[in-house]
C-alpha cells in the first residue's frame, strides 16, 4: 500500500466526518435526554423527569385539617368576648390559608375541589374577621345603650338602637354566608377522609351566637318619640340599574294630633351612606328614588332621616347578574397603535365601571365606560402576533365578571430606515475581532523569546586562552551546498565564519559538523530534518552523548536565544573543544 | 516515544474521556465537545511547544489552533446574542 | 516485529469490540414492552431476573394443561383479544387451582377478565394524583391496603401512567387526593371528582385466583427500581418467585415484540429446530477455520 493510497484511504473518513460536523453544526446539540425521549403511549421516562417528592398525607392533607381545626375555637372565643384571643387565632388561620393555597398554586389545582377549599377556607377567614368585628361594635353598642338610658338620652338611644338592630341582620348575613361555607368545607373535608368535628362544632356555636344576640332577652326600650318618619321601599329586591322608589311621611305626635312636617329635608341612605335627598311635601309626605348602582349583591339596610330622626331600617336585597363584555380592536396603525372599543351589558349597560384591557396576558390597560356603557382605549403593541382581550371583574357591582372574546391582532411596524439590530451586530463583530485578535497575537508571538531578553553587544576580547589560536586536530569537512569542498579544518572555519557572520553563523557551522558526525555513527538517516534537541534524544547508549546534549544546550542559547556575549562565546569554544575529541576523526 | 506520536495519543485518550462523560450524561453536545478539543490541544501544543525552535509538526498546527480561537469566539458570540435576545 | 504484533493486537481488539457494539445494537430493539429491549421501555430486566428452574414460557394454549396446582400464569400487556382456546385453557387453569396475573391498563386485559368470567373490570381513564415522586401527576404513588399476595411485603409502588381496577379485593390503592384524569390536562379540574382508586385487586374464581395489575409499566427496565424508597424491585421479586412454577405467557404479549435481526434471533431461541440448525452452522464454521489454520 503506496503512502498516497494510505492517504486517499485516511483523507475519505476525515472528509466524512468534516461534512458530518459542518451538516450538524447549525444544532450542536445533537443529543440530550431531556429532548430526546420519544413521547411513549404507555408511560413516562422517569430518567427524563424532575424529582418533585409530593406525598398528600405528608403535604396536603395535614394543612386542610389546621385550616378546619381553627374555625370552631374561633367562633367559640368570639362568642366568649375574647377578641384578644379570636384575633391571635385569626392570624395563624391567615397564615396556615395563605401557606395552603401556595401549595395550591404550586401543585397547579386551580380548579379542583382543592381549590374550591382553599377558596371556602378563605372566604372563611373574612367572615369570621367581619363577625369578630361586628360582635365587638355589638357590645360597645349595648355599653352606649346603658349609658344613654342611665342619661335620659332618647335620641342616642334610637341610634343606638337602629344601629344595633343593623349589626344584627348583617351577623345573621353573615351566618348565612358561613353556614354555605362550612358546608362545602366539610363536605370536601369529608372526602378526604378528614376530621370535620371542629367545622361542625363552630358552625354550631355561630348558630347559638345568633339566636343569643337575637333573642328579645332584654328589655326593649321605646323611646316617646315625638318625630316619626316612615319609610316603605318598593320594589325590596332588585338588580343593577332597577330603580327603587322610597317613600314615607315625617309626622309630629303633638298630644292625641298628628301633624304632618312640610318641607322638611329628607335623605335615605344605604348602609348608613347617604344617596339621595327629597322634601316634604305639604301632607309631610316625601318619596325618594335611585337606581341599583355601585352596590354589592347581598342585603343591604335602608332608612330615611330627617335631622335627628330616623325611619325603622328597610331591607333591600340586591340579586347578582351576569354581564357581557364585548370588545373591537381596529387595525394597527404604523405605530403600533389599536383602538379598543368595547361595551359591557348586564342587561342594561354597565356605566362608569372600571375595564381592564389585558394584551398578552401579562400587560394591562385600564379604562372606564361612559354612561351607555361604551369604553375605548388605546393600546401601543410591539411588532408581532397578540392576543387583546377586555375584563370587566365586577368589584363593587352586583354584577359577575366577564371577559371578551379574545382577539389576534398582528402588528408589523415598517420604519423607514431598515430595522437592523444595531446592538447584536455589534456585540457579535467586537466579539469576533477580540478572538480574531487573539488568534494573531498567538500566531506572531515568537516560541519561547521573551520580549526583555535583548543579546548583549559585543565585548571586547577577554584575557584567556583563544582557542583560535589553539591547534585541533584536523577533520575531513563535509561539503556544503554550493561551497566548494576545501579541507579547511573546523577551527579556521569557525574563525573565518566568525568574524564575518557573527558567533550564532559560526555556531551553526560547528553544530552541522558535529551533527554530521553524530548522525553517522548512530546511522540517523536525514538528520538535518531533526532538531537539535531530537538529534540529542536520538543519541543514547554512546559514549559521547551526554557530551553532545551539553554541547546542544549550549548551541542552542548561542543559536537560538541569541546570547552572543563574550561569556556565551568561551562558553560554546569550551564544549566545542569537550566535544569533538569524543566523536574521533575517522570516517565512515 | 516520538513527542507527536505520543501528543496524537494523548489528544485521542483526552477525547475519549470527554466522548465518554457526554454519554454518561446523555448529553452529546458539539459546542462542548469542540471547546473542549480546542482546551485540550491548546494545552498539548503549548507543553509541546519547544524554545529555541520550530519543529515541522508545530508549524502548521498553530493556524489549526488559531482557525479554533476564531470559531470559539463565535460559539461565545452566538450565546452572547441568544442572551441579549432574551 | 514487535511494533507489527502490537498494532494487530489493538486492531484485533478495536475490531472485537466494534463487533459487540454492532450486535448489541442489531439485536436490540425500541418496541414498547418487549423482553428484547434493553432501554428503558423495554422489559428484558424484569425477563433476565426470571428464574430459568421454575420459569416456563408458554406459546401456545394446551401448554397450560399439566399444572394444576399452585402455577401462576403471568400475562403482561396483551395486545389482542384472547381467541376461544385461549379462554377457554384460562378457564381450565383457574379451575385446577392456579393464580392468572394480568397486568394491564388500556388493552385487552378488559377482554379477559370479561370472558373469563371474572368481576373485576378495568374501566380505563388516566389515574392521576398528588401522591408523586416526580413532577408529573400520572407517576403515581400507591398505598398496600391488603396484606395478600403478590403485593405481600410491599408497603407503596410507585406506578406509571396506571389505570384503575374496579370490583374485587382492593390490595393497592391510591390516596385520596387522585383523580381521573378525563381530559388529559394533568390538572383537577372541575368535574373531575377526587377519590381513592385501587390499582391491584384480586378475586377467587372457581378454585383459582386472579389478580389484575391495572399498570404494566411496573415490568418496563425504567420502573424496576425506583427513587423514594418505593418497593417495586419487592413486587418483582414476588412475580418472578411466586412460591410454585411461574408461567409466562408469550402467546398474547406485546414482550414478544421484535424487529429485524432480534425477531431472526427470537426465531432461533424459541424454536428447537432453528436452535439445532444454528449450532450445527457455528460447528460447520469452527471445522472450516480448523481446517484453514492445518494447511
Amino acid at each position: 500500500m503506496t503512502p498516497r493510497f494510505r492517504l486517499l484511504l485516511l483523507a475519505i473518513p476525515i472528509l466524512g466526518v468534516i461534512g458530518a460536523i459542518a451538516a450538524i453544526s447549525a444544532g450542536p446539540l445533537i443529543y440530550s435526554l431531556n429532548a430526546e425521549t420519544f413521547n411513549s403511549p404507555f408511560h413516562e421516562n422517569p430518567d427524563a423527569l424532575k424529582t418533585q417528592v409530593l406525598n398528600s398525607t405528608d403535604d396536603v392533607l395535614p394543612l386542610m385539617q389546621d385550616l378546619m381545626d381553627y374555625s370552631g375555637p374561633l367562633v367559640l372565643n368570639i362568642r366568649l368576648k375574647d377578641y384578644e384571643q379570636a384575633r391571635r387565632d385569626l392570624e395563624i388561620f391567615t397564615q396556615n390559608n395563605n401557606k395552603f393555597r401556595s401549595l395550591v398554586v404550586r401543585l397547579d389545582m386551580n380548579e379542583s375541589e382543592i381549590a374550591e377549599f382553599s377558596r371556602s377556607t378563605a372566604r372563611q377567614k373574612e367572615l369570621l374577621q367581619d363577625l369578630a368585628n361586628s360582635s365587638a361594635r355589638l357590645d360597645a353598642l349595648q355599653n352606649l345603650e346603658i349609658q344613654y338610658r342611665e342619661q335620659g338620652d332618647r335620641n342616642g338611644l334610637v341610634s343606638v338602637r337602629l344601629e344595633g338592630e343593623e349589626l344584627k341582620k348583617k351577623i345573621h348575613g353573615i351566618y348565612d354566608e358561613y353556614k354555605e361555607n362550612s358546608e362545602k368545607i366539610t363536605t370536601t373535608g369529608e372526602t378526604a377522609g378528614l376530621n370535620t368535628e371542629s367545622e361542625k362544632e363552630s358552625l354550631q356555636e355561630f348558630d347559638a351566637y345568633v339566636r343569643e344576640i337575637e333573642s328579645p332577652g332584654t328589655e326593649v326600650y321605646t323611646p316617646t318619640r315625638t318625630t316619626q318618619l316612615t319609610l316603605a321601599i318598593r320594589p325590596e329586591s332588585g338588580v343593577y340599574g332597577d330603580r327603587i322608589e322610597g317613600s314615607g311621611q315625617l309626622l309630629t305626635q303633638s298630644g292625641l294630633r298628628a301633624r304632618s312636617e312640610t318641607g322638611k329635608p329628607v335623605t335615605l341612605a344605604i348602609d348608613t351612606v347617604p344617596v339621595t335627598a327629597s322634601a316634604t311635601d305639604p301632607f309631610g309626605r316625601y318619596t325618594l328614588n335611585f337606581t341599583i348602582g355601585r352596590l354589592t349583591a347581598g342585603t343591604h339596610s335602608l332608612y330615611a332621616e330627617s335631622g335627628v330622626t330616623r325611619s325603622f331600617i328597610e331591607t333591600l336585597i340586591i340579586v347578582p347578574v351576569n354581564s357581557t363584555t364585548n370588545l373591537s380592536v381596529s387595525q394597527p396603525d404604523a405605530r403600533g397603535e389599536v383602538l379598543c372599543t368595547g361595551l359591557v351589558l348586564a342587561g342594561r349597560p354597565v356605566s362608569q365601571a372600571p375595564v381592564e384591557i389585558v394584551w398578552d396576558k401579562t400587560h394591562v390597560t385600564r379604562t372606564m365606560t361612559d354612561a351607555d356603557g361604551l369604553f375605548s382605549a388605546t393600546v401601543r403593541l410591539p411588532n408581532g402576533t397578540h392576543t387583546i382581550a377586555a375584563r370587566f371583574t365586577g368589584d363593587g357591582y352586583p354584577i359577575r365578571p366577564s371577559q371578551s372574546e379574545p382577539q389576534v391582532v398582528e402588528v408589523i411596524i415598517r420604519s423607514i430606515i431598515p430595522q437592523i439590530p444595531i446592538l447584536p451586530l455589534v456585540v457579535a463583530i467586537g466579539i469576533l475581532s477580540l478572538f480574531a485578535g487573539g488568534s494573531w497575537y498567538y500566531l506572531r508571538r515568537k516560541a519561547g523569546r521573551p520580549a526583555a531578553d535583548i543579546p548583549a553587544p559585543e565585548s571586547p576580547a577577554l584575557p584567556g586562552p583563544d582557542i583560535r589560536d589553539e591547534p585541533v586536530p584536523e577533520e575531513e569537512i563535509p561539503a556544503g551546498p554550493g561551497e566548494p569542498a576545501p579541507m579547511e579544518p573546523l577551527a579556521a572555519r569557525y574563525a573565518r565564519i566568525l568574524n564575518s557572520g557573527g558567533l550564532g553563523a559560526a555556531a551553526r557551522e560547528v553544530y552541522l559538523h558535529v551533527a554530521g558526525r553524530v548522525a553517522r555513527r548512530l546511522h540517523i538517516p536525514r538528520h538535518t530534518a531533526l532538531t537539535p534537541r531530537e538529534l540529542s534524544r536520538s543519541c543514547r547508549k554512546e559514549p559521547f552523548c551526554p557530551q553532545f546534549a551539553t554541547f546542544v544546550a549550549v548551541y542552542e542559547r548561542v543559536r537560538y536565544g541569541g546570547y552572543h556575549a563574550a561569556p556565551a562565546r568561551d562558553e560554546f569554544e569550551n564544549e566545542m573543544k569537550n566535544t569533538l575529541p569524543h566523536l574521533g576523526g575517522d570516517d565512515h | 516515544m516520538r513527542k507527536k506520536v505520543l501528543a496524537a495519543i494523548v489528544l485521542f485518550i483526552w477525547l475519549m474521556v470527554v466522548g465518554s462523560f457526554m454519554l454518561l450524561a446523555s448529553r452529546i453536545d458539539l459546542e462542548i465537545f469542540f471547546v473542549l478539543w480546542l482546551i485540550g490541544l491548546l494545552v498539548i501544543v503549548e507543553l509541546m511547544d519547544t524554545r529555541f525552535s520550530l519543529p515541522g509538526y508545530l508549524r502548521y498546527i498553530k493556524y489549526l489552533v488559531a482557525a479554533g480561537i476564531v470559531i470559539f469566539g463565535g460559539i461565545v458570540a452566538q450565546k452572547v446574542l441568544e442572551i441579549l435576545a432574551k | 516485529m514487535t511494533t507489527i504484533k502490537a498494532r494487530f493486537w489493538i486492531t484485533a481488539l478495536v475490531l472485537l469490540a466494534a463487533g459487540l457494539v454492532l450486535c448489541a445494537h442489531l439485536t436490540s430493539n425500541t418496541l414498547e414492552f418487549s423482553q428484547y429491549n434493553t432501554n428503558w421501555n423495554g422489559t428484558s430486566s424484569f425477563f433476565a431476573s426470571l428464574d430459568r428452574d421454575t420459569t416456563v414460557m408458554i406459546h401456545e394454549a394446551r401448554e397450560l394443561a399439566p399444572f394444576t396446582n399452585d402455577a401462576t400464569l403471568l400475562i403482561i400487556a396483551p395486545s389482542r383479544a384472547p381467541t376461544d382456546d385461549e379462554i377457554l385453557a384460562y378457564q381450565t387453569f383457574l379451575d385446577n387451582g392456579n393464580t392468572i396475573i394480568i397486568a394491564d391498563d388500556f388493552g385487552q386485559g378488559a377482554s379477559i377478565l370479561k370472558k373469563t368470567g371474572s368481576a373485576i373490570t378495568l374501566p380505563g381513564g388516566q389515574l392521576a394524583s398528588i401522591d408523586r415522586q416526580y413532577a408529573n401527576p400520572y407517576t403515581i404513588a400507591v398505598y398496600q391496603v391488603r396484606n395478600e399476595s403478590p403485593v405481600g411485603s410491599c408497603p407503596s409502588l410507585l406506578l406509571n401512567r396506571p389505570s384503575r381496577v374496579e370490583g374485587g379485593e382492593p390490595l393497592m390503592m391510591t390516596s385520596v387526593l387522585s383523580w381521573i384524569d378525563n381530559d388529559g390536562n394533568r390538572r383537577l379540574n372541575a368535574g373531575e371528582t377526587m377519590g381513592q382508586f385501587a390499582v391491584i385487586a384480586s378475586e377467587r374464581i372457581s378454585r383459582g385466583r386472579i389478580v389484575v395489575i391495572a399498570d404494566p409499566s411496573l415490568f418496563i427496565n425504567a420502573m424496576q427500581v425506583t427513587e423514594g424508597g418505593y418497593a417495586n424491585d419487592c413486587l418483582m421479586q414476588n412475580l418472578a418467585r411466586p412460591g410454585g412454577p411461574l408461567l409466562v405467557d408469550q402467546m398474547n404479549t406485546r414482550t414478544t415484540d421484535t424487529e429485524g435481526l432480534s425477531r431472526i434471533l427470537h426465531v432461533i431461541r424459541t424454536q428447537f429446530i432453528g436452535e439445532v440448525l444454528f449450532f450445527l452452522l457455528l460447528v460447520l464454521v469452527a471445522l472450516f477455520a480448523w481446517r484453514e489454520k492445518k494447511l
